[in-house]
């Protein structure tokens, strides 16, 4: 994993359509309807174009593009090859660009998945969650265990070599033996990477409407943090590198996009509500479709802006980095980028939290020790301004 | 007018909280023209925001009116205003010593209350002629009648001597300054004698020092005069002397009989305290005048800046405090939970919330409190007695061979049908009952003996509660009496967190203790270790509770690039940790230092 990419910018395009709204989403996603699709992609294709100028004039390449959602596949073929021809067209994209899709079970079909492939899609992100039909119908999902099967079968005969697979654990009414079983299930499948996610009951979630009125409570903390160990065992064991707190994978198919996140590098975001950093600043569109399409046709859909001074920058780095759990914060890249010495600036912390058994230095590299990796807050706390 | 002083009448007016005394005022220094009613702020005597915030009147304050009477005299009538809470009783008492008269103001739909009885006692001991006003007749609940018998079956004065008024229109206020002017006596001080003048409360001014409130009781005193403080037999030069009408105007001097204020260039309100007696050097009085007593603090409590860096910037804030409130009282503390901060006295919990209240928005200091407490006066083994200001002074029970608590009397009046539940109150209260006496078929005054620990937080609030709102309440404190009483200690990981002792009747040790403990386990969040709580009396533990450790506290979430927002969460997770106190690796939230309040 020696992924060096400091220069390139990594783009994410936000789809906010989802043929329905999963129970425990939080996310910036709306019920799909035509009418807001044609002026939506309008409007996406106009900032495509205008961020590509915006780095061609910068001279910046682009080495991975993420096309996420919402359900990025409840678009047609046609409409995902036409936003992708027009980032291949703007963007200077390096030799080796990752570009993602990430698609729902039952949304893929052979065409789309051939035009895809052709278009220069190089990895799947499938949202698989559990191999439980009970469970999919409990969080509000509408695909079944088989249509994971079929589409992820499909898209490996069509020629797919780059696969990911999500999957969510803790979720109300889960057990540990459901868990073991799609952990089995999902490794049997042989994907090049797996993310796990912990649910977290999010407000604006339906999940969070039934917490409040008593009719599902979030897991014992004991099994959540169970299930979290057996995933590690389980996927270790099965030949995937943890190299983030929620992230595994085969040698050399760690996601490069997500990477750009967490080494805290540049990144665009288009599409409503899409988040970038660049330059020193981070910013977002406007959540809202209309106020997206308003923003883009007068000029910008900028909505927040924050400057991110340098002691800012520096924590970032480290609770970033920190999440990547081979790789954590290198001393001399720290030192390079910020003019300090990381250990000079967080002397009292490092003493502290080593003292706590939460962090340790490995080759040059502040790393979290298995102990600090489930209280990861509690470490990154410890280093905020 | 020149000084004539039968022509001058000093009166206070007295009532229960709410009843109207500050509107009261207001009307009849618009009715004197003593101040216009344009441009008249409501309530003009109490100038704190604070005060006015609260309703409640804390700082004295006295004005000068002029009033030709029906009898075609002219009048100086001095009206000086007292503070409405038992806190500050010692005050009240001082402000009444400088009057001839006291209007006793009744609400008309409320009718007779606790503080009204109170306050009626404290007139009668200072020998003041006393006028019955009925106030607030305008109201629709409003029942005169029902007042006026009250007045002459609870109180034995007749309806014939009561006024009614509504302040608020206005009627009925004429009449009261007549019945001021006939019935008040004048003053009956001797200008010819050696100066004697009582100082019934002083404030600090930036620029001319400490401005002492007196009432001239004999002789007279003028700008360069040198006097003495007779308690401290300090002396100093008089600068100004003036009156309040209501701002304030020098004058040449004042007389016997006269009320108003001089500067002497005094630096602090400790030299000029309330109750003492001011006389000349040259020709000093041999005796001062009677009662004059130094307000001690009944209630301690331990001030801590939550930002230890603020140290300094709180103890100047109390220094400041002090310079107008010679009852405040401060001395450093250092705790091991809280670190370093200050032990303060108060007369009573309303003037530690006023006290604290000011600091935070005066100052603006974020400030940890510890619980208050009394003071506690011990009879050590070896025969020495020491008053103990914090619990955690208090040593093991072999050295110790008595401890005295302070104790009160409580006057309640409530309708008859909420005694049961009151006496009950009481009892819990580890009250003892003394009487009970009927004022009319339906309303009852009980006066119980109560520990002053026991009212000290929540007991103004149960009374109310279980009394639907009508129950009224008084009291005084009666001195300190033996109790048996056991130090309550509570232990974090095995460390007494000198912060959380309390001292508790030996009886109520145990269930105390249980609930202290089960109350703090709620209130200590989860550490990355198991914390354990214990309760203990002396060596011996009495309760135990363990908060467990924290196993998990990550994100595993995607929120793709927003970092601001998991930046957010991080940051909202260290500011609540920074508002916690670090006691050894243990983090104590503040809410934890009072949870020995919310004990039953």
């Amino acid at each position: 994993m020696n992924i060096k990419e400091e220069g390139d910018i990594a783009i994410y395009i936000h789809i906010p359509f989802c043929i329905k709204k999963c129970y425990y989403c939080d996310f910036n996603s709306y019920p799909l309807r035509g009418e807001d699709v044609y002026g939506y992609l309008s409007a996406l294709k106009s900032e495509i174009k205008e961020k590509a100028l915006l780095l061609r004039k910068e001279q910046r390449k682009v080495s991975t593009i993420y096309i996420g959602g919402g359900t990025p596949t409840c678009l047609s073929g046609e409409e995902l090859g036409r936003i992708l021809s027009l980032c291949k067209e703007g963007f200077s994209l390096t030799c080796d660009a990752e570009i993602t899709v990430e698609a729902n079970p039952g949304t893929l079909s052979e065409d789309k998945l051939i035009l895809l492939l052709n278009e220069g899609v190089n990895r799947l992100s499938i949202g698989a969650q559990t191999f439980n039909d009970e469970l999919l119908k409990r969080i509000g999902r509408l695909h079944k265990t088989v249509d994971i099967v079929s589409n992820y079968n499909l898209a490996r005969d069509v020629g797919f070599n780059n696969i990911s697979m999500d999957l969510i654990f803790g979720l109300p009414g889960q057990s540990l033996g459901e868990w073991m079983e799609t952990l089995h299930m999902a490794v049997n499948m042989k994907p090049d990477h797996i993310s796990t996610y912990n649910l977290v009951i999010e407000e604006g979630s339906k999940f969070y409407e039934d917490m409040k009125r008593g009719e599902i409570a979030p897991l014992e903390e004991e099994l959540d943090l169970e299930m979290y160990t057996k995933a590690k065992e389980e996927l270790e064991g099965a030949g995937y590198e943890q190299y983030e707190i929620s992230n595994f994978a085969k040698t050399g198919k760690e996601c490069r996009h997500n990477l750009v996140y967490w080494r805290n590098g540049e990144y665009l975001g288009l599409g409503p509500g899409a988040h970038s950093y660049f330059k020193g600043i981070r910013f977002s569109n406007f959540r809202s479709i209309p106020q997206y399409i308003r923003g883009v046709l007068s000029g910008s859909p900028v909505e927040e802006r924050e400057i991110i001074d340098e002691v800012v920058s520096m924590w970032e780095t480290i609770f970033l980095g920190l999440r990547l759990t081979k790789e954590g914060v290198g001393l001399a890249r720290f030192k390079e980028r910020f003019g300090h010495n990381l250990k000079e600036v967080y002397g009292r912390q490092l003493e502290y939290l080593q003292g706590q058994n939460l962090i340790s230095f490995e080759n040059g590299h502040l790393i979290l020790t298995s102990k600090g990796a489930i209280l990861a807050n509690r470490v990154f706390i410890e280093f905020a301004p | 007018m020149g000084y004539k002083s039968n022509n001058i009448r000093n009166f206070c007016i007295i009532a229960h909280i709410d009843h109207g005394k500050s509107t009261l005022a207001d009307r009849l220094l618009e009715y004197t023209g003593t101040i216009m009613e344009r441009g008249m702020t409501e309530q003009v005597l109490d100038s704190m925001d604070l005060e006015r915030e609260r309703g409640i009147t804390i700082k004295l304050r006295t004005v000068r009116m002029e009033y030709k009477g029906e009898d075609g005299e002219s009048y100086h009538l001095n009206l000086i205003d007292t503070p409405g809470h038992v806190d500050f009783s010692y005050e009240v008492s001082r402000s009444l010593a400088a009057c001839e008269g006291a209007l006793l103001v009744i609400d008309a739909a409320q009718g007779i209350e606790a503080q009204t009885i109170a306050n009626l006692y404290l007139a009668l001991e200072h020998d003041l002629d006393i006028i019955p006003v009925i106030n607030k007749i305008d109201l629709p609940n409003a029942d005169p009648e029902k007042v006026l018998s009250e007045l002459e079956d609870i109180i034995g004065i007749g309806r014939e001597e009561a006024i009614l008024t509504s302040a608020k229109t206005g009627e009925g206020i004429h009449e009261v300054l007549e019945a001021v002017v006939q019935r008040v006596s004048y003053p009956k001080g001797d200008v010819n004698m050696p100066l004697k003048a009582l100082i019934f409360d002083s404030h600090f001014d930036s620029y001319k020092g400490v401005i002492s409130y007196i009432r001239v009781m004999d002789g007279s005193i003028k700008s360069g005069m040198d006097i003495k403080m007779m308690s401290t037999e300090n002396i100093f030069k008089v600068q100004d002397v003036g009156i309040f009408k209501p701002n304030m105007s020098l004058y040449e001097e004042l007389n016997a009989g006269e009320v108003g204020f001089f500067t002497a260039s005094i630096k602090d309100v400790k030299n000029a305290r309330v109750g003492d007696t001011v006389t000349s050097v040259t020709s000093p009085a041999s005796l001062p005048l009677p009662g004059y007593k130094r307000a001690t603090p009944l209630v301690y409590c331990g001030l801590y800046p939550t930002d230890t860096s603020r140290y300094e910037d709180l103890r100047d804030a109390l220094e400041k405090l002090q310079l107008n409130d010679a009852s405040l009282f401060y001395e450093p503390e250092t705790s091991v939970a809280l670190g370093f901060g200050f032990r303060c006295g108060f007369l009573g919990l309303l003037h530690m919330e006023i006290v604290q209240e000011r600091l935070e928005r005066e100052y603006e200091l974020e400030l940890v409190t510890s619980a208050p407490n009394v003071v506690y006066q011990v009879d050590m083994a070896n025969g020495e007695r020491i008053e103990i200001h914090n619990p955690s002074q208090l040593v093991d029970e072999g050295m110790i061979e008595t401890i005295y608590e302070p104790f009160v009397t409580a006057k309640m009046i409530l309708p008859q049908d909420y005694v049961g539940a009151i006496m009950e109150l009481c009892q819990d209260k580890r009250g003892k009952f003394i009487t009970m006496e009927y004022l009319n078929k339906d309303r009852v005054m009980i006066i119980y003996e109560l520990p002053f620990s026991e009212i000290l937080y929540d007991f103004y609030d149960k009374l109310k509660s279980r009394s639907r709102g009508f129950a009224s309440f008084d009291y005084e404190y009666i001195g300190h009496k033996p109790s048996d009483l056991v130090k309550l200690d509570i232990l974090v990981n095995g460390t007494e967190v000198d912060a959380l002792s309390t001292i508790v009747h030996r009886e109520k040790a145990y269930i105390k203790g249980r609930q202290l403990a089960s109350k703090l386990r709620e209130l200590i969040p989860r550490q990355m270790f198991e914390v354990a709580i214990q309760a203990a009396i002396g060596k011996k533990v009495i309760a135990r509770e363990s908060v467990k450790a924290l196993r998990k506290d990550v994100l595993q979430k995607c929120y793709g690039g927003d970092i601001s927002r998991k930046r957010k969460l991080l940051e909202k997770q260290k500011e609540g940790k920074k508002r916690m106190k670090q006691f050894g690796n243990v983090e104590i939230p503040q809410e934890a230092f009072m949870a020995v309040l919310q004990v039953e």
